[in-house]
């Protein structure tokens, strides 16, 4: 046939096949005329293509892959049963296993049953197939663990190679998360199992490289069993060689299984990025896998969920998976943690062996099991006394004995710690309204702390922000600039608490040391609270000096369950800085007083709500701060070992009393008592500040701020102190970090604002200003802005403030003396005397301010600052 | 472990880049190198399909058949026109290698070399698509000869295992156009097969 009659087919079939019966035969008739091979042709050809579906429309390799299935099918299972291979009489098929057919049958020699694998045929053939086939066995023959499968033989007969193995019963992990949700205990237990596994076949070096649900039974026990060790590989001197061989380079388990139609899921979906990729795999490659197993146990989702192998592919490589507390939100924090670890893409990031991630789940598991058992106490069950009973994690003792197998110094790995965070303890008590009693632990744990000298005690608002976080530990010590990192959980039911704590290297996550305390009662929950912060205190500074030892050691009494409670609530809603929390902790305070009269805290918790009240004008101040005075009295006469008693008294000493030097002296015996008791601190700088002891001043604040680097406030006082010192250079960097902390925090906008006004830079410090009064329009910022507009001859901006001033006054209190300055300012010195004379000495003002110069020289001037000038006495 | 935390193995992608680089420029000891990875990829298929024969699940054979390129030269960090392609030549080499294969099972089973496997007596199935497969690759030839387009487009569809509008961009042609020729090239193909010229 030529070229050309070729064409001319093609054309008539494609014009023919857009026509249906009759029109598209009397089509060709004419199209053809008297050329009948031609109509033949086209139409031969036209009903061959009308198959809808043929052979050709699926991809050859589908095409002889299935007819290879269909043979084994055919041949193998039926004509096996009741033939003996070997010594083994096959008794009937159990399953399909990844590299082969699996039977039941039965050991004639040693009269037992057993699972027996039968190497595919067609894959008999082929050597590579055959070696990896041995492979396996060898592997796993290797391996002798309670939760490997064992494997007994390896063996050929009847020209079929097989092997026999441990004949086990139950299901395999996969069919168990499709039956329904798992309970944690049984997430960690077959966690810990399978680390248990891969840790021992690491230490021969082999590598598992396939964990997947389908490779894990459950016994009927409950006991998990790894299997399927046909993928796995050999490391150590080995590994090169091998890469080169091109089948090592094939990534040889992807077998796809797909449960749904259309839905492609698999053993892709427990790739690690580096298999994914094709790229060099150790140990950490099974760690990974089993994240992503535990991932699904966990959520019974896919941690890397995609239609397309390629998808999760790229999935595994680049993506997150969805958040678990997202899709199961009750799962417990640190297994998601310890999941999250697992399933980092970097691998270095990952833990870094089974032994690792198998000792964090134990912990957790203790941990579960500590919470579970005061559950069971407290449903009536026998209750056993367990006194100070210390129950020490065997991650405790693996780090002891690595140490001693390493010969690391036996006090080394947490002697250099000089700076460390409490995170928020967890609440395991499953009810959110226990919140405040978790977080008055987590406080009087930081409190307790802080009475070691040598070390950083990351103060509470700074270490509040990590609540509920999902951050690793690495980037939470880094943002707080810490070596170590406590964590803990509380559970408490009635008068009963447990608490366990570990004390984290955040660089590898590794428990440097745990303890769990045991059931105690709630009115011995100080000595508990002074207990725990010891142990870690000695735990992370060593060897204590006398005073740290008698700070701890002084005699903590017991608390009416009651009052402590009250008292717990108290701070909690102190806490919040609301105006209705304010009274509601009043309340509470004076609760707690009502039922025990000798609870020295409770006093310094009211005092303080005093004290907070008085500074914020909620009451009228001198009442308040004389109650306050009263309270910490009597506090101080029942304990006088209170740090924020003193505290508290130092500030109304400084504020209310405006005694420096009574200030000074409370201020020093708070810290004394507790040298990180940074209320204290902070108040000692703001003392210096005040005494013009500037550089002193900004050294204790930077201080404070080490302390709880997280905390606005804190960061912008910073900047207000270098801003009052001069040093205004330093006091635009801080201000800007502080904005990066908290872009809306208006006063330090503000003060960013007089920073760059010292530096001239007008426009930009009109801006942060303007920034500061879009975000609180404070009286003071209008009016503060109004004279930068003046001094700058913007008139009519100026003047535009001063109205808005005018306006406000109308409906709140604004002080006559903010608008007396903006007209001084502009010149305008009749209406600025005018507004001045309006002002009261108690309205703050500010006659030697230099915004009044212009009007100096006027003898009414003269008069006004004899009025005004500030009083030489406290002005309460 | 430590040998193991070492560099990192080259890329199986690249190497197999290089490899089907070797074979296209008439390297026959690549094809020899290449062959485990279709090998593999047609046995990774095969135990698919008998795990999931009891409950009679079909696989979206097109996806699947994707995934053969994509782990074999990493298709995702090769742009377009070079995918278009290597897409060729995957599909040249994976109609050598399964033609291969189908005719060396054909010959073993009349009675080969290799080492008698008595229960295996039954493979009939496999017997029957081997000889098709063969067929398919003589008229292909045959179709070369007549319009070598067509018979480019069955080798990418088919053995190759192609979407449509991945054969036209591996052609440099129009999907419409893709379209047509793959609709004729089969209907002359099933002629052809059906040997009633």
């Amino acid at each position: 046939m030529n070229a050309e009659r070729w064409q001319i087919i093609e054309t008539l079939y494609h014009s023919a096949s857009e026509l249906s019966g009759d029109q598209r035969n009397s089509f060709l008739r004419r199209a053809c005329g008297d050329d009948h091979k031609l109509f033949q042709e086209v139409e031969s050809l036209l009903s061959h293509g009308s198959t809808p579906q043929t052979f050709l429309d699926t991809p050859a390799i589908t095409v002889l892959a299935k007819a290879i299935a269909a043979d084994e099918h055919q041949s193998s299972a039926p004509l096996l049963e009741g033939k003996t291979i070997s010594h083994y009489r096959v008794l009937h098929a159990i399953g399909q296993g990844g590299m082969g057919v699996l039977y039941e049958a039965e050991d004639l020699k040693l009269r037992r049953h057993v699972a027996l694998k039968l190497l595919p045929q067609f894959l008999a053939r082929d050597p590579q197939a055959r070696a990896r086939f041995v492979r396996e066995a060898q592997a796993a023959s290797a391996l002798n663990h309670p939760n490997i499968c064992t494997v007994y033989e390896v063996g050929e007969g009847r020209g079929l190679h097989f092997i026999a193995i441990e004949l086990l019963e139950g299901e395999t992990l996969k069919e168990r998360i499709a039956r329904g949700p798992i309970n944690v205990s049984d997430i960690l237990r077959t966690a810990i199992e399978i680390c248990d596994a891969l840790e021992a076949a690491h230490a021969t070096g082999i590598i598992h490289r396939d964990i997947k649900p389908s490779n894990i039974i459950l016994t009927k026990r409950g006991t998990a069993k790894l299997l399927d060790f046909g993928i796995a590989k050999r490391v150590g001197t080995e590994v090169l060689e091998e890469t080169k061989s091109l089948s090592e380079l094939m990534p040889t388990h992807l077998d796809i299984r797909l449960t749904t139609p259309g839905t492609a899921i698999g053993t892709v979906a427990y790739m690690s990025p580096e298999q994914a990729s094709g790229g060099q795999i150790d140990a950490r490659s099974d760690l990974f896998s089993l994240g992503a197993v535990l991932y699904e146990m966990t959520t019974r989702k896919s941690p890397f969920p995609g239609n397309k192998i390629a998808d999760v592919l790229e999935a595994i490589q680049d993506r997150q998976p969805p958040p678990i507390e997202k899709l199961t939100p009750k799962t417990p924090s640190r297994l998601v943690r310890v999941i999250d670890r697992a399933l980092q893409k970097d691998c270095s990031l990952r833990y870094q062996s089974a032994t690792e991630m198998k000792a964090d789940l134990q912990v957790l598991g203790r941990r579960l099991e500590a919470a579970r058992t005061t559950r069971k106490t407290l449903m009536g069950l026998a209750l056993v006394a367990v006194g100070f009973s210390i129950v020490f994690f065997v991650s405790l003792r693996l780090v002891r004995f690595r140490q001693f197998v390493f010969g690391e110094p036996s006090h080394g790995v947490t002697r250099a710690i000089k700076s460390l965070a409490v995170l928020p303890l967890e609440n395991l008590t499953g009810d959110s309204s226990q919140e405040y009693f978790v977080d008055g632990m987590t406080d009087a744990l930081i409190t307790n702390l802080t009475k070691v000298s040598s070390l950083r005690v990351i103060s509470r608002t700074s270490a509040m922000h990590y609540k509920g976080t999902r951050k690793p530990l690495r980037e939470i010590a880094g943002e707080l600039n810490v070596a170590a990192v406590v964590e803990g959980a509380v559970f408490r039911s009635g008068d009963r608490v447990r608490i366990s704590a570990q004390l984290v290297d955040p660089t590898n996550d590794r428990n440097l040391w745990a303890r769990n305390y045991d059931e105690r009662e709630v009115r011995d929950v100080l000595q508990l609270q002074n207990e725990l912060a010891s142990a870690v205190a000695q735990e992370v500074a060593g060897r204590l000096t006398p005073d740290e030892e008698s700070r701890f050691s002084s005699k903590t009494r017991q608390v009416n369950p009651e009052a402590y409670e009250a008292y717990l609530k108290g701070e909690y809603f102190l806490d919040k800085w609301t105006v209705d929390g304010f009274a509601k902790a009043k309340d509470y305070f004076a609760q707690s007083i009502n039922l025990d009269p000798s609870y020295a805290d409770a006093y310094t918790g009211l005092a303080e709500y005093y004290a907070i009240v008085a500074f914020m004008d909620v009451v009228p101040p001198r009442e308040a701060w004389l109650k306050a005075e009263g309270l910490l009295a009597k506090a101080l006469k029942m304990d006088t070992n209170s740090s924020r008693a003193h505290t508290l008294l130092g500030m109304i000493k400084l504020q209310f009393r405006c005694d420096p030097a009574a200030a000074e002296k409370e201020l020093n015996l708070a810290l004394n008592l507790n040298p990180g008791d940074m209320h204290a601190l902070d108040l000692h700088s703001y003392y210096l500040l005040e005494l013009g002891r500037r550089d002193e001043a900004i050294t204790e604040k930077r201080s404070v701020l080490q302390h709880d680097p997280l905390r606005v406030i804190t960061n912008a006082e910073l900047g207000l102190y270098f801003l009052n010192s001069g040093r205004i250079d330093e006091a635009i960097l801080q201000l800007q970090k502080t904005l990066e902390l908290d872009p809306n925090y208006a006063a330090a906008h503000m003060r960013l604002g007089f920073a760059y006004e010292k530096k001239e830079q007008h426009r930009q410090a009109i801006t942060e200003m303007q920034k500061a009064i879009s975000l609180d329009r404070k009286p003071d910022r209008l009016a503060q802005l109004g004279e930068i507009y003046a001094r700058l001859g913007k008139r009519q901006e100026a003047l535009e403030m001063v109205r808005e001033l005018q306006q406000m006054s109308m409906q709140r209190y604004v002080s006559p003396t903010n608008i007396a300055l903006v007209y001084s300012r502009l010149g305008q010195n009749e209406a600025a005397i005018a507004w001045l004379q309006k002002a009261k000495p108690s309205d703050d003002p500010r006659i030697s301010d230099t915004g009044f110069d212009a009007l100096r020289l006027d003898p009414r001037f003269k008069t006004l600052e004899a009025r005004l000038k500030p009083d030489q006495s406290c002005p309460y | 472990m430590s040998t193991a935390r070492g560099e990192p193995a080259p890329a199986p992608s690249s190497e197999v880049t290089r490899l089907l680089q070797a074979w296209s420029s008439g390297d026959q000891e690549a094809l020899q190198q290449l062959m485990p990875f279709v090998y593999n990829e047609l046995h990774r298929l095969a135990h698919h399909y008998m795990a999931a024969e009891k409950s009679a699940q079909t696989l979206q054979t097109t996806a699947l058949v994707h995934e053969v390129y994509l782990r074999l030269v990493g298709v995702r960090k090769v742009d377009w026109q070079n995918r278009a392609h290597f897409y060729g030549i995957c599909a040249r080499l994976m109609r050598r290698i399964l033609v291969d294969f189908a005719r060396s099972r054909n010959y073993q089973k009349r009675g080969g070399h290799f080492p008698h496997i008595e229960l295996a007596e039954a493979a009939t199935v496999s017997l029957a698509v081997g000889s098709e497969l063969l067929a398919v690759d003589e008229a292909l030839k045959e179709l070369a000869a007549l319009d070598a387009r067509k018979s480019a487009v069955v080798e990418l569809r088919f053995f190759g295992g192609l979407q449509v509008e991945e054969t036209a961009a591996a052609l440099g042609v129009s999907v419409e156009t893709v379209m047509r020729d793959w609709k004729l090239a089969k209907a002359w193909l099933l002629r052809e097969l059906s040997s009633e010229k």
